[in-house]
Parts: C-alpha cells; sequence; structure tokens
C-alpha cells in the first residue's frame, strides 16, 4: 500500500496545486526546465514612466502591428505582375480592357475578395498613421530632449526607422500599377536618374531596366513584403531592446530624479493600459479603413504611361518631396558634354538628404554646442530649451511649407489665383517663414520660463467670508506630483517581493536604475 | 503628340520650316522635368501643361518652356506627308526625350 495521500474532495486537490492553482504549477513546470522566473519577475516588474506623449511611439508600434496583419492578408490575392490580362472582373466599367495582373488583382481584391476592399484600405490606412506617427513620436522626444545622452543610437534608428517607413509606403503605394502609382514610379525613375555620374546606371539597377520596365513590380513587391519589413522588424526590436536596456525617460516631478524611474510596471499596469491601445489603435483603423475611402484604384485607371490624371497628389509623407520639386526653379547644367539635371537633383536628392543629415547628427551638434556630455534621464519641457525648441519648430515650418507647396495647383484653382502668384509665394514662404519662426518661438519659451507655476497644473483658490463679510481667495498649493524640487526618493527594492503583495496606491513604483 | 496648329506648313523654330507640314506638328510627350506625360492643353494660351509640377510649354514656338520647373523645350519630331497622304515622320527625335541625366550630350 502506498503512503501517498490522494486528495479526493475539490478543496483538497485545489489546496494541493499550491497558492497559484494550474496556471502557477504551468509555470514553475516551465521554470524547472527553462528558469523562467528570474527574467520574467524582472520583465513584470519593468518600471514604465507615465505621461501622454509616451503613447505615440506605441501608436506606430500597433499600426506597425497592424500593417503586418493586414499586409499578410494582402499577399494571399496579389499578383506582382505586370503580364496582361484581359480584365473580366466584378466591376463592370474596365470589363474588357487589357490590363496587367498586378492592376486586375487589386482590383479583385477591393471588389471580390471577402474582406478585401477592408483589408486594403485598413492597410493604407495603417501606412499613414505608422508614418505620421513616427514623425510625431520624433517631435516628441526631439523637443523634450529625449535623445540626449545615453539614447544617441535610438534616436538614430528611429530616425531610419522613418526612412523605411517612408520608403516602404512609396513601394507599397507603387504595387497596384494604377495611374497615379505609375507616375509615381516614373518620377522616382527620373529622381534617381538625376543623380551625376552614377544615375542612369543606378536607375537601370533599381529599376531593372529603362522606364517602363517588366521587372519593377516584381521587385518592388519582394522588397515591400519581405526584405524592407525584415529589416523594420529588426530595427523595432533593437529600438525597443534600448527602450528596456537603457529605461525610459521621465519627466521631473516629485520624487523623480536622474538615477530613478517612476511609473507603473510592466505587469499588471502598463501591460493592460498598452494592450488596450493596441485594439484602440486597431479600432480606429478599422473604422477609418470601412468608413474612409482612400486610393480608389479602380477610379484612377490601369497605367498607361503616355496618360495622365489631373490633380493628384502623393501620399502625404512624399509631399514634401513634390512640393521642393514644383517650386525648385528650372536650373540645369548641360555642358562638356554631360547634363545635370540640377532642377531634380538638388530638391529630391540633395535637400532631404541635407535635412535627414542635419537629424542624424543633431544629438552631437547639440554634445558640442552646449559642451553637456551628462547622462539625462529627465526630461527637458520644450520652453526650458528655448533655441532647440526653435530650430526644430523653424524646420518643421519649412517641411510644412514644402508640403503645402505640393498643391501648388489646387490652391491656384481653389482661390482662382494665377499659378504663377502661388507658386512665387510658396517660393517665398519656404524660404521666410523658419526664420519669422525661430525668434516668435525663442521669445515664447522665454515668457514661459517666467511665468509663474508654468508646467503646473492650476489649483483652485478657496473662496472664504470673514465674519465681516469680506471674501478672501486664497490660492491652494500645488499637487504634490508637480512640484519640481528633487525628492529623495523611497528606497524600494527592485524585486518587488511575491508575497505579502502589498497593494501600492496608484500602482506608481520607484526603482533604482 | 500630334497638333495641328494652321492650315499652311507651320515652323516652329529656324531651322524647323519642313517638319510641321499643313500645320501638323508633333512633340515628344514626356515632360523634361521628371517624365510625367504632358497631357493637358490649355487651348486658349496654346500651352501644354504638365499635371505634375505644372511645367508649361508653348506649342507654337518649339515647346519651349515658359513656365514650371523644366528645363529644356519638348524635343519636336520631324514630319513630312507621303504620297498616299499619310502622316510619316522624316527621322526620330533630334535628342534624348524626356528627363535629364549624366550622359546627356544633346544642350
Amino acid at each position: 500500500m502506498s503512503d501517498v495521500t490522494v486528495p479526493t474532495t475539490k478543496r483538497a486537490k485545489k489546496a494541493a496545486e499550491g497558492p497559484y492553482g494550474k496556471i502557477g504549477q504551468a509555470i514553475n513546470e516551465l521554470d524547472d526546465r527553462l528558469g523562467v522566473a528570474k527574467g520574467g519577475r524582472t520583465f513584470m516588474d519593468k518600471i514604465f514612466p507615465d505621461h501622454w506623449s509616451f503613447m505615440l511611439g506605441e501608436i506606430a508600434l500597433y499600426s506597425f502591428v497592424i500593417l503586418l496583419v493586414t499586409g499578410i492578408y494582402l499577399t494571399f490575392y496579389y499578383v506582382p505582375s505586370v503580364a496582361h490580362v484581359i480584365y473580366h472582373g466584378s466591376y463592370k466599367p474596365l470589363d474588357g480592357q487589357s490590363v496587367t495582373q498586378a492592376f486586375a488583382s487589386t482590383v479583385n481584391i477591393s471588389f471580390a475578395v471577402r474582406g478585401g476592399l477592408l483589408m486594403r484600405q485598413m492597410h493604407h490606412w495603417a501606412c499613414d498613421i505608422f508614418v505620421g506617427s513616427i514623425v510625431v513620436h520624433m517631435a516628441r522626444v526631439f523637443f523634450t530632449g529625449a535623445f540626449r545622452k545615453p539614447r544617441e543610437l535610438n534616436w538614430t534608428i528611429g530616425l531610419t526607422l522613418m526612412i523605411l517607413a517612408i520608403g516602404n509606403g512609396f513601394l507599397g503605394y507603387s504595387l497596384p500599377d494604377d495611374l497615379v502609382s505609375g507616375t509615381g514610379i516614373r518620377i522616382a525613375y527620373s529622381i534617381m536618374e538625376s543623380i551625376p555620374l552614377v544615375g542612369t546606371y543606378l536607375a537601370f539597377f533599381v529599376f531593372g531596366g529603362n522606364f517602363p520596365g517588366t521587372a519593377t513590380i516584381p521587385r518592388f513587391f519582394i522588397l515591400h513584403v519581405l526584405i524592407l519589413p525584415l529589416v523594420i522588424i529588426g530595427l523595432v526590436t533593437a529600438h525597443l531592446f534600448l527602450l528596456v536596456r537603457q529605461k525610459h525617460t521621465q519627466f521631473p516631478g516629485e520624487g523623480k530624479t536622474e538615477k530613478n524611474v517612476v511609473g507603473t510596471p510592466m505587469f499588471p499596469v502598463f501591460m493592460a493600459k498598452t494592450t488596450g491601445f493596441l485594439f484602440i489603435v486597431g479600432g480606429v483603423t478599422a473604422l477609418l479603413g470601412a468608413f474612409a475611402q482612400i486610393n480608389p484604384i479602380w477610379q484612377f485607371g490601369p497605367y498607361d504611361a503616355a496618360r495622365i490624371s489631373y490633380a493628384v497628389q502623393p501620399d502625404f509623407y512624399m509631399g514634401f518631396l513634390d512640393g521642393a520639386l514644383r517650386i525648385w526653379p528650372s536650373w540645369s547644367f548641360a555642358s562638356f558634354g554631360h547634363t545635370i539635371p540640377f532642377e531634380v537633383f538638388v530638391p529630391a536628392v540633395i535637400l532631404p538628404g541635407i535635412i535627414f543629415n542635419i537629424a542624424y547628427v543633431w544629438p552631437m551638434l547639440e554634445r558640442k554646442f552646449t559642451h553637456d556630455n551628462e547622462i539625462h534621464n529627465l526630461l527637458d519641457r520644450p520652453s526650458q530649451r528655448p533655441k532647440r525648441t526653435a530650430a526644430g519648430v523653424a524646420v518643421l515650418v519649412f517641411i510644412s511649407m514644402l508640403f503645402i507647396a505640393s498643391s501648388t495647383d489646387l490652391i491656384a484653382n481653389f482661390f482662382h489665383l494665377s499659378l504663377n502668384y502661388v507658386l512665387w509665394a510658396m517660393r517665398f514662404l519656404v524660404i521666410v517663414t523658419p526664420f519669422i519662426a525661430y525668434p516668435i518661438t525663442y521669445k515664447i519659451c522665454k515668457e514661459l520660463q517666467g511665468v509663474k507655476g508654468g508646467g503646473k497644473r492650476k489649483t483652485p483658490n478657496v473662496v472664504t467670508r470673514t465674519v465681516e463679510g469680506e471674501y478672501l481667495a486664497t490660492p491652494t498649493p500645488s499637487y504634490s506630483e508637480d512640484v519640481m524640487e528633487e525628492l529623495h526618493p523611497t528606497p524600494v527594492p527592485i524585486f518587488i517581493e511575491a508575497e505579502p503583495d502589498e497593494p501600492v496606491e496608484s500602482g506608481v513604483r520607484t526603482v533604482d536604475r | 503628340m500630334l497638333i495641328r496648329v494652321s492650315n499652311e506648313n507651320y515652323t516652329t523654330q529656324k531651322g524647323r520650316e519642313s517638319w510641321g507640314p499643313k500645320g501638323y506638328i508633333a512633340y515628344s510627350k514626356l515632360c523634361t522635368h521628371l517624365g510625367c506625360p504632358v497631357g493637358l492643353y490649355e487651348q486658349e494660351l496654346q500651352l501644354l501643361v504638365c499635371p505634375c509640377h505644372q511645367s508649361m510649354f508653348n506649342v507654337t514656338n518649339g515647346a519651349i518652356p515658359e513656365f514650371g520647373p523644366a528645363p529644356r523645350p519638348l524635343p519636336q519630331l520631324p514630319l513630312y506627308i507621303d504620297a498616299e497622304g499619310n502622316i510619316r515622320a522624316q527621322n526620330g527625335y533630334d535628342q534624348p526625350v524626356g528627363p535629364g541625366f549624366w550622359e546627356r550630350h544633346n544642350v
């Protein structure tokens, strides 16, 4: 007879499982084999500082997740070929027309595939949200000085991600082989061709021959669905790894120092918030995909090198390039048996090159000019750094003006103005407005620095009535979290004991870096 | 692009006296800026307009760019009318069509 007593009642069985039940047992089994408890505990206790602006990067991350999911669905039905077929699908206006398989399959996705149009539009919207949220996230990082030492590398990775996102957005936009996107490829080809010395070879190499070739769409496809996504996933992983390794920055406040992290732990607070946020981003994208039409390629028709549509704009992230190409004068160099198309090369290659390179070296530039080589974990308020804020605003105004310049024809039509006036006005505004924006921003920052109680939430005044009938308004002290002075942090163990689980009010914890 | 500007033989530029028989003249449709098809025609001003970046070319004087970022005129194709009355090209374009590139010789 065995000594082991087999629990018979439900209660006895539960007691035998231990305090964490079946899940606890399963995790125990895993821990016995893989040793996940220690690392898992560290990860679960990871502290994330909290501020609404920290969610901008999360929007980018989650719209990328949506891009992957909807993109995989689209690859099931999209045919990356420019072989011509006679269209006999459900969209009757195109019936009997000779179109490429790429175009026919995209129209098919839109009209015949179940959920296809929703997926296509969600994919397109998610891309616009992806690039847009990266830009806004980057602006947040820039204006709060989050790129400073020790986070310069992550700034570089983020900037590279933005360029890759724009590039992959353009590639994906080109895949349907419709009239509008085909013209976009034509322009991209000419831009590449404009590079002195190597341009022609480079264009032939990248596009697989002269324009319009049969190799372009298949190449763009494999770049768009495999190579660039892999690079993006790799860089996103590095971006997040560095974020976890270096720990998130925080705004100054009560108990927050350069040497600690004050915030909510990964589990359960941050995990719940961020998962909820994934669903919100997904939900908004689904609503946009369902109700807001985007890129109706069946209205544009198939690409034909001899045809063109009127008043079409590229996706917003290409606007600044298009605007620069419009307003740059027709200065071409042609001599000594060679042509350098400066009218294309300068606005479309040199100009973005300068903008992105300044962004790349900005952390270094700032270190050089401020002689500030300290490690910064506390964020700046933009008004505390008037020069940086003013420079950032000037660049944003410059790019916004280029963006507006990409619709000179629409502006001229809408306001019944001469296109010539609009063009010259934009040339003028692109150059002048950054120089106006800089001193204004600088002045506003300086003013804000002098505002009493700036950066703190408004507190109510308590109105009391004295015995004599006089009313007195007494200001109440500011919220403790808004107090900027550094207080001594309360030492808290890095590993929070599981038992007994002391409920912390608001779930905020402080750990050393 | 084939355009008929008059009933008489039409000369757009010096040296192109025989290129426009019976007022038929032909230009390359590829914009010299970025290669978009120059697909719009402003009839009153006799300007060809590129919808991409609004370069405008004057049809009557050899498609010289009058507005916008395009640096060169649209190349003109010399035409003739053969014995059977068909419009034919005397030969090819005298320069590369479309946007500029490093190896392009023609000024």
